[in-house]
């Protein structure tokens, strides 16, 4: 092979195009014959160039014979099939390449890389400038719409990191500027593949954005039966979506598994406080091979620090896998500050609408009063009998059904909380607003069923985890086309994270949960960038119940959370432990 | 291509740009000198560098010997080039106008580039004034209109990219020879 065919195969140029083409417009293939005409008015010193010409060391090396060419000069085809991303920073191999060419004369597959990476660092370094890419008047690239600037430095900042956790409040437009920084690198062929990672319930509006946003990347759910998802995984797209409960089933096969296969150039974890638990899941994301790690989360803690670890973990990845171990403590403050970039809504959007949060204090109704003091008396009782066996797990049980009877009684059905909600939306409805409604629970007794019944007269809508995901998007397609749903009832666990729902300005939550993160997360479905009124938020706690223990926990929590994500500097310990749960009841933890 | 078809949803040809940099090495002795092809849509096409000695002695006029340099490298850049431009850009500040009237005829579309006041203009060319500091001096007169060149400029303009890819094909021989 001579040297210029070796250069060919280098390159992908003209014979052989393996990788994905670039996403942009395909220019016709080089024409090697062609050269710009030029007439010489005079004899050109040509010969004396020859003389004179100093090739880089690099290409010098690479055809020593070219060296006595007259007139010479190396030309770079830099429109071709995009090299490995790998080559587009100096790594080991390349370093090792340099090294070894001093030591003798080069061998024909080392010279072929030695131009190569001259070649994937050319084209790195002559690719439009960053802020000729970004959304603005003198865009090279078409937008759907502007950036804020604040979305801009989002994305200089992703493109500038291989380890970045974007911790942004919700609503500020995470999933916008990880799109953005993915499109501007695809097209500045710094890389070829990206997986993004996030729930169920929001893949569909992943593809979507992708679509609206980036045009000309391929995105490609991997879904569907096992046989599906395998050519799934082996497509050649620039962006794969999946869930995660998919991918933690389709590495469950080890190395060789079709994830596990591929080195992604760009990993993304998106509502990355579910990889905060070390479990399977996080194993998975922690396993995959990548180049660059992003974690979104608008919520890196929600328990304790032991959750913040894990996220930084994947974060944090070795050569191409997570590696390092973090535990609570010095170490671990120290590099979350340095991977997390966070931006607060009060401080980037001074425009957007205020969230207005009231506490609703309620009184239980006559009979669900009667059945809770009878449940509470009886689960007491109870526990004390369990004596050295009463466990965490029993606490919860109780828990569990207190909040139950404050969200209806299970005998009468009668509801405080149902009762309020109905009359306050009879009001908004008609003023024209629309809301939200979260629970926690599904039941027809208790739950998202049962307040869908009461509130009937509203054309209320579900939005819960035993939709599948058709029929979730349907749901939300419904309630932000068409205002004739004046409520949209969502179980938190389906639809706390990921939706965007300005459309709704007034947010319930019929009961807590243990969580002000979770919380505010459902919040923040509406409140967040593209709001144009005030959002309003209710809380209910019933008066004298279990509620208005669990509220003073959650005030605790949230000061946590301000402290260690905002702040970056308190000594944790605040975590919900197994004492405070016993405390609830005035009970003491067995030894 | 056997069946001859056309793709529609392929996007109609941008035009492509050339711009021609010359950098004098830090020592003084010699000149490099890049073409960088470009599409109007920023994507950078080829790279073609070199470099050459600037003749040095007493039969040289300073001036005279840079030219000489600038006129070899513009050509030996040419002759490497796999594509042809729709229009070929220089800086007039580091291109003399005597290239491409006296040393070159280029069989495409030439300008150079104004960014200010730039040293004279050759007889020959033609300015069209870009702003109020930026100039293209046109070898041979404007290009016409409703042609590939005039639109390659307009597009170029209206993302400011003009002047910028001068820098990137600087920042390019600067890797070239130095990294």
């Amino acid at each position: 092979m001579n040297p210029s065919d070796a250069w060919w195969e280098a390159t992908g140029t003209g014979k052989r195009r393996t990788l994905l083409p670039w996403p942009w417009l395909s220019q016709p293939e080089a024409e090697p014959t062609l050269q710009i005409p030029i007439s010489v008015l005079r004899p050109s010193e040509a010969g004396n160039i020859s003389c004179d010409l100093g090739l880089p060391s690099d290409v010098g090396r690479l055809d020593q014979s070219m060296r006595d060419a007259p007139g010479f000069a190396t030309s770079i085809v830099l429109d071709g099939a995009a090299a490995p991303s790998r080559e587009a920073a100096p790594s080991v191999s390349t370093e090792g390449t340099r090294r070894s060419r001093s030591a003798g004369s080069p061998s024909s597959a080392e010279r072929t890389r030695v131009k190569d990476s001259l070649a994937a660092r050319l084209r790195q370094m002559l690719a439009p400038p960053l802020e000729c890419l970004l959304p603005g008047p003198n865009s090279l690239l078409k937008w759907a719409g502007e950036l804020m600037p604040f979305q801009r430095d989002g994305v200089r900042a992703l493109i500038g990191s291989e380890r970045l956790l974007l911790a942004d409040d919700m609503g500020l437009g995470k999933t916008l500027q990880v799109i953005a920084a993915l499109r501007v690198l695809f097209v500045r062929r710094a890389i070829e593949s990206a997986l993004v990672v996030a729930p169920a319930s929001v893949l569909d509006q992943w593809r979507q954005e992708l679509q609206k946003w980036a045009p000309e990347l391929r995105a490609m759910i991997v879904r569907g039966t096992q046989e599906d998802r395998a050519w799934q995984w082996a497509a050649q797209v620039h962006v794969a979506i999946v869930s995660y409960e998919t991918l933690r089933s389709d590495v469950s096969g080890g190395p060789n598994s079709p994830p596990c296969r591929k080195i992604w150039d760009v990993l993304v974890a998106d509502e990355a406080q579910r990889i905060k638990n070390r479990n399977a899941t996080s194993d998975a994301m922690k396993g995959l091979k990548r180049h660059r790690s992003w974690a979104l989360t608008g919520t890196p803690l929600e328990n304790d620090e032991e959750e913040l670890a894990s996220i930084v973990e994947f974060v944090d990845h070795g050569e191409l896998v997570s590696q390092a171990h973090y535990f609570p403590g010095l170490n671990l403050r120290l590099r979350h500050r340095e991977l997390q970039l966070r931006r607060k809504k009060s401080d980037v959007l001074q425009d957007l609408p205020p969230k207005l949060t009231a506490k609703l204090p309620i009184a239980l109704l006559p009979k669900q009063r009667e059945s809770y003091n009878r449940a509470e008396r009886e689960g007491i009782i109870h526990l004390r009998e369990l004596g050295r066996d009463v466990r965490v797990q029993h606490v919860l049980e109780l828990i569990t059904r207190l909040k139950q009877i404050c969200n209806a009684d299970p005998k009468t059905g009668q509801s405080s909380k149902i009762d309020d909600i109905r009359q306050r939306i009879e009001t908004l409805a008609e003023q024209g607003n629309r809301a939200i409604v979260f629970s926690q629970y599904t039941s027809a007794g208790f739950g998202v069923a049962a307040i869908a019944q009461a509130l009937k007269q509203f054309d209320p809508l579900s939005f819960t985890g035993e939709l599948d995901l058709d029929e979730r998007r349907s749901v939300i397609q419904r309630f932000r086309s068409d205002d004739r749903h004046k409520v949209l009832i969502v179980s938190l666990r389906a639809g706390g994270v990921g939706l965007n729902l300005q459309e709704a300005s007034y947010v319930f939550h019929l009961d807590r949960w243990w969580n002000p993160a979770v919380e505010r997360q459902a919040e923040d479905r509406s409140h967040r960038y593209g709001q144009t009124v005030p959002v309003h938020v209710f809380k209910y706690s019933c008066a004298d119940t279990i509620e208005e223990r669990i509220d003073r926990i959650l005030e605790t929590k949230q000061d946590l959370f301000d402290d260690l994500v905002d702040d970056v500097s308190i000594d944790l310990g605040a975590s919900l432990t197994a004492n405070q749960l016993f405390g609830l009841f005035g009970l003491e933890r067995p030894a | 291509m056997p069946i001859p078809f056309v793709d529609l949803g392929e996007e109609e040809h941008s035009g492509i740009a050339g711009f021609l940099r010359f950098v004098d090495e830090p020592d003084g002795r010699g000149v490099r000198g890049a073409l960088f092809l470009m599409s109007t849509r920023g994507e950078p096409l080829e790279f073609c560098f070199t470099r050459i000695d600037v003749r040095s002695g007493v039969l040289w006029r300073a001036g005279e010997a840079k030219r000489q340099a600038v006129a070899s490298l513009t050509k030996t850049l040419f002759e490497a080039a796999n594509r042809v431009p729709d229009l070929v850009l220089a800086l007039a500040e580091e291109t003399p106008a005597r290239v491409f009237s006296e040393d070159l005829t280029v069989r495409v579309p030439v300008c150079r580039v104004a960014a200010q006041d730039s040293g004279p203009m050759a007889l020959s060319e033609t300015a069209q004034r870009i702003s109020d500091s930026l100039t293209l001096m046109w070898v041979n007169g404007l290009p016409a209109p409703d042609g590939m060149p005039a639109k390659t400029v307009e597009t170029l303009e209206s993302h400011q990219l003009l002047l910028e890819p001068f820098d990137r094909a600087a920042m390019g021989l600067q890797e070239a020879f130095d990294a």
